[in-house]
């Protein structure tokens, strides 16, 4: 296993200030601190090559484990073993294989042309010239940023900057890469674009992603393997289809009617609905094939259009939360 | 000697940071008029009335300018760290350091480079050779040597306290303004004369943070006011045992980082 996290926990303390009307005076010299569980017994593993996506509500504790796992923080307790060290007590030897991409920030000097902290990140990592010359020419071509190069960073756009982003954390060629919320704010060619980047580089170079992000997009077109976290539990690890499977194990199918017509029951069907011309028929496609009920409908109904739909995953992921009540 | 290097690198790209901007030069001098105007206070009071007892403009001049150098030698190669608590604690930059394979030593203190700063080691260094001047300092290779040793371990001093503003700022986060004692201010004390210094502040500013042993003694043995060159080569060992004494809060800071955001 390239990367073993077991039973690691890690806790925060907030200060909260006191309540009442002096509390922001009193808050200035007492606090009542409140210690809050960021991470909560997390164990997994991961192997070299897979692309894992992580996700889970805003505070769950994503970021806590990313920063973990790439050596910034120090859990409480538990072991964590990536490549066979302990991150946070060989920080230097693990940050010189591993790259980091946060959405948020960026890994380049904002002053400056990329080119110049290109050059700097090569110093950085110590990368000999003929590798970083060959692997620096490579990502150019890939991610299409050679005119980019002699622009100072804070003139770029988001989805300019991104990529230059991700060529940075790829420089040094780790073999490990975290992406945390990569697609933020980028548009729909930029993401197409990006996935597709990080797609061939984990299928070409067999680089570990885990990555973290809302976008279920990014999940669906990327991941194999998803790992949701909430309140600092790890509540799901799988794939993500069997993850559809246990939380919207229903299909719809839309079917719109020349004329309004009174509700009949189908067998095998879950629910049916009927909105004006509309009929939503729901159904489970494990327990009656699809077909079946669209031969039913197009003999008993005056069908104009019919559609099959699935559930959105923006909606599953949005009832399991609520479901975990997370 | 790798990390030297990519020190001299981060100053560069800074550097270049800098020079993007225009109007650096006026920045310069700006911070020129201020330096060359800091001391006037001193000197009109003291053409006013004379001089305090023995003590002249010029040697009250001269222990301030070698304290000026030395700060604006800190500032200038480790401004990073003064920086560091308010802008790299608080936004959570500090990670992006820790994500990177070389020292966060040397990162933190490049990491800030502005060349403005260079316009008060200049000031302060014009100072130093004028009083010295004034007062028939001998330039001998020991006096040279002396004075040498001074601004070095000047600079290793003001880069402590620094680096153990930096420290404290682990757990604090902010609200640290009471440490401009050290900094800003602390080359202030250096402007009244040492016999009519406050004993407290006197022990304050040799045994705790060596103020006077990289100014005023180096100035003494150099214009032979008393005090010997031994005392007066104290500079860059206290210097260096400050900064040593600092560096073990700073570590002790970086084990107890709590990221901030997301």
């Amino acid at each position: 296993m390239q990367i073993e996290l077991k039973e690691i926990c890690k806790n925060y303390k907030v200060s909260q200030r006191p309540e009442g009307r002096f509390g922001m005076l009193k808050g200035a010299f007492v606090r009542n601190t409140k210690t809050i569980k960021a991470l909560d017994n997390i164990t997994f593993n991961i192997r070299q090559g897979e692309l894992v996506g992580y996700i889970g509500p805003n505070g769950a504790g994503k970021s806590t484990t990313v920063k973990i796992m790439s050596g910034i923080l120090t859990p409480d307790s538990g072991s964590c073993t990536i490549m066979n060290r302990i991150p946070y007590k060989e920080r230097k030897s693990h940050v010189s294989e591993i790259g980091v991409v946060f959405g948020q920030r960026s890994q380049l000097w904002w002053d400056v042309p990329v080119n110049d902290s290109f050059d700097l990140l090569k110093d950085i990592y110590d990368i000999p010239t003929i590798r970083y010359k060959k692997r620096f020419d490579e990502l150019i071509e890939a991610l299409s940023i050679s005119d980019l190069l002699k622009t100072p960073v804070r003139q770029l756009s988001l989805g300019q900057r991104m990529r230059c982003e991700i060529a940075s954390a790829l420089l040094h060629s780790p073999k490990i890469l975290f992406l945390d919320e990569p697609t933020i704010g980028l548009d729909a060619v930029s993401k197409l674009a990006l996935r597709d980047f990080l797609k061939n580089e984990n299928h070409k170079n067999g680089v570990t992603m885990i990555l973290t992000t809302h976008d279920m997009d990014d999940i669906e077109s990327l991941c194999s393997r998803v790992m949701v976290i909430g309140h600092g539990n790890l509540l799901y690890d799988g794939n993500l289809d069997m993850l559809k499977q246990q939380y919207a194990p229903l299909c719809n199918i839309k079917a719109s009617l020349d004329k309004k017509t009174e509700k009949f029951h189908i067998e095998g069907t879950e629910d049916i609905k009927v909105v004006g011309n509309t009929w939503n028929v729901l159904y489970d496609p494990s327990k009656i094939p699809t077909h079946s009920i669209v031969e039913i409908l197009t003999k008993k109904l005056p069908l104009k259009d019919i559609v099959i739909e699935q559930q959105d995953i923006d909606e599953i992921i949005a009832q399991m939360y609520k479901e975990m009540s997370l | 000697m790798k990390s030297l290097k990519l020190y001299f690198k981060y100053i560069r790209i800074n550097m270049l940071s800098g020079l993007q901007y225009k109007g650096w030069w006026l920045m310069i001098l700006q911070t020129l008029i201020v330096v060359v105007t800091d001391p006037i206070g001193i000197i009109l009071l003291f053409y006013r009335f004379g001089s305090v007892g023995e003590w002249s403009v010029e040697k009250i001049l001269l222990i301030y300018a070698i304290a000026v150098t030395s700060f604006g030698l800190a500032e200038t190669f480790s401004r990073g760290f003064d920086y560091f608590p308010w802008r790299m604690i608080r936004s959570g930059d500090f990670d992006r350091i820790l994500l990177r394979p070389c020292s966060v030593f040397v990162q933190v203190a490049g990491s800030f480079f502005h060349i403005h700063r260079i316009s008060r080691v200049f000031g302060g260094f014009c100072a130093i050779i004028w009083c010295m001047l004034k007062l028939d300092a001998v330039f001998s290779p020991l006096n040279v040597l002396v004075l040498i040793m001074a601004l070095i371990g000047g600079y290793f001093a003001y880069t402590g306290v620094f680096v153990m503003t930096s420290g404290i700022a682990f757990f604090t986060i902010e609200g640290l303004d009471w440490i401009y004692i050290f900094t800003n201010a602390s080359y202030q004390v250096t402007r009244c004369p040492i016999d009519y210094m406050p004993k407290i502040l006197r022990n304050l500013f040799t045994f705790f943070m060596p103020m006077l042993v990289i100014s005023y003694y180096p100035a003494s043995a150099i214009c032979g006011w008393g005090e010997g060159y031994a005392k007066g080569l104290l500079a860059l060992p206290a210097g260096l045992a400050f900064l040593g004494f600092s560096l073990y809060i700073w570590r002790f800071g970086v084990r107890h980082y709590q990221s901030t955001g997301s």
